[in-house]
């Protein structure tokens, strides 16, 4: 505040609202604006309409917690490992099973349950969950996220973690 | 994008606002603190009620609600402290020079029933919100726990400067725990550990996959910057008048400081 507007408030008594009062309003009103506009915004991203074109590659995949942070990623149709996440490696892939596996919570569904990896003719490649119908585009995270899923996809099981 | 800009308007607005909000409710004359602690005290016992079901909650909203409720609940400890409804067993000035140990005890004693307090409650929240689809709540709690320790045992060792106006009259002792200092062996540390714990959760938002996790990771990595910055400004050598110095040369100054008293 500058002293310029001490003195001049000081000459006319006026009653004004204090500066400190004043403050607290504006942040109030702007923290509200900001509340409302955030809670405004839809996550869209896991409710892409169904591709029509065709299913290119689809491989069924289930994440096995091992304890410790690992997690054992493998082919759900015959169990094979397809790779290993140590603890902290890997987060896009956690963070994206995460947030389907709490869709699975809320529904009280099987949550060990596999998913399915679907690449389509048109690009669209996708981590869908059968058991709650969510989605997620993986194309819509980056070449570098979404190509981890897709060496999962296209990869062959790892031999050295087999069995 | 959008997401992470409001995310971050709301933290430093909620922050603000918050902490203005006491202020402004500490600085009421003291006839109506019980008033106003009654009242405080009752939304916070909803809150807390709520947190369980407000963690089972997922999405942009959800995240935002979690987050006001861990504003709500620090902010009430910060006000049961600050009205001295919640303090500790005993509030007495310690002598000038007072050695380091002395400090600590006499620091601890006069706020020890306020800190069980926030143990309390972080406690149960880490017990109500483990394994919980949102844990917003949690995080932006133990984030404000995390920060307040680091800055209370800052001050205790010393610091350049702190907001010394903030203290109400009846807690003016307090700042007899306080030396002034250049510089203190834990202030580095604190600023290291905060800023890398801001950088962690800056990469941990920027690559969260829903919207939820997204604006909660945006949320604490906001209020962790804005305590580390906080704790940079203890130490800066400059106080809240050298900011305005430089524009009221000598004798309008003199009118302002005659003014204000």
């Amino acid at each position: 505040m500058s002293s310029q507007s001490l003195s001049s408030s000081a000459m006319r008594p006026v009653r004004r609202v204090s500066d400190r009062l004043m403050g607290l309003i504006m942040s109030g009103l702007l923290f509200v604006v900001a509340v409302v506009s955030l809670a405004r915004i839809n996550d869209h991203v896991a409710e892409a309409p169904k591709p029509l074109a065709p299913i290119q590659i689809q491989r069924a995949v289930s994440f096995v917690d091992e304890g410790g942070g690992r997690i054992r990623i493998e082919d759900a149709s015959n169990g094979r490992s397809l790779r290993i996440l140590s603890a902290g490696e890997g987060s896009f892939i956690r963070g994206a099973v995460r947030s389907l596996v709490r869709t699975r919570q809320l529904a009280s569904v099987e949550v060990a349950a596999s998913f399915e990896l679907i690449l389509y003719a048109d690009g669209r490649f996708q981590l869908y969950d059968p058991l709650t119908g969510e989605a997620l585009e993986l194309a819509a995270f980056g070449p570098s996220n979404s190509g981890e899923f897709r060496a999962l996809l296209t990869g062959t099981p790892s031999v050295q973690h087999s069995g | 994008m959008n997401d992470f800009g409001l995310s971050i308007v709301v933290a430093m607005t909620g922050w603000w606002f918050f902490t203005g909000l006491i202020l402004w409710l500490v600085h009421w004359p003291r006839s109506r603190h019980l008033g106003v602690f009654a009242v405080t005290s009752l939304l916070s016992l909803v809150t807390f009620a709520s947190v369980p079901s407000v963690g089972a909650w997922t999405g942009g909203m959800a995240s935002v609600t979690a987050f006001c409720q861990a504003l709500i609940l620090w902010g009430w400890l910060e006000m049961a402290y600050l009205m001295g409804f919640m303090t500790g067993p005993e509030g007495r000035p310690c002598e000038l020079n007072a050695g380091l140990l002395i400090r600590a005890k006499s620091g601890l004693k006069a706020c020890l029933y306020n800190e069980l307090g926030t143990v309390g409650i972080g406690v149960s929240l880490i017990t109500l919100l483990w394994g919980a689809a949102n844990p917003t709540a949690v995080w932006a709690f133990c984030a404000l726990w995390f920060m307040r320790w680091s800055a209370k045992l800052n001050l205790v060792l010393g610091v350049r400067n702190y907001n010394r106006s903030w203290l109400p009259e009846h807690l003016a002792y307090v700042d007899s725990y306080i030396p002034r200092r250049r510089m203190n062996p834990l202030f580095p540390v604190s600023v290291l550990v905060g800023t890398t714990l801001a950088w962690w959760l800056g990469v941990l938002a920027a690559g969260a996959p829903d919207l939820g996790s997204r604006v909660s990771l945006t949320l604490v990595c906001t209020l962790v910057t804005l305590g580390t910055l906080e704790h940079v400004f203890l130490m800066l050598p400059l106080n809240e008048a050298a900011l305005w110095r430089w524009a009221s040369p000598g004798p309008n100054k003199k009118v302002a400081i005659s003014l204000e008293k």
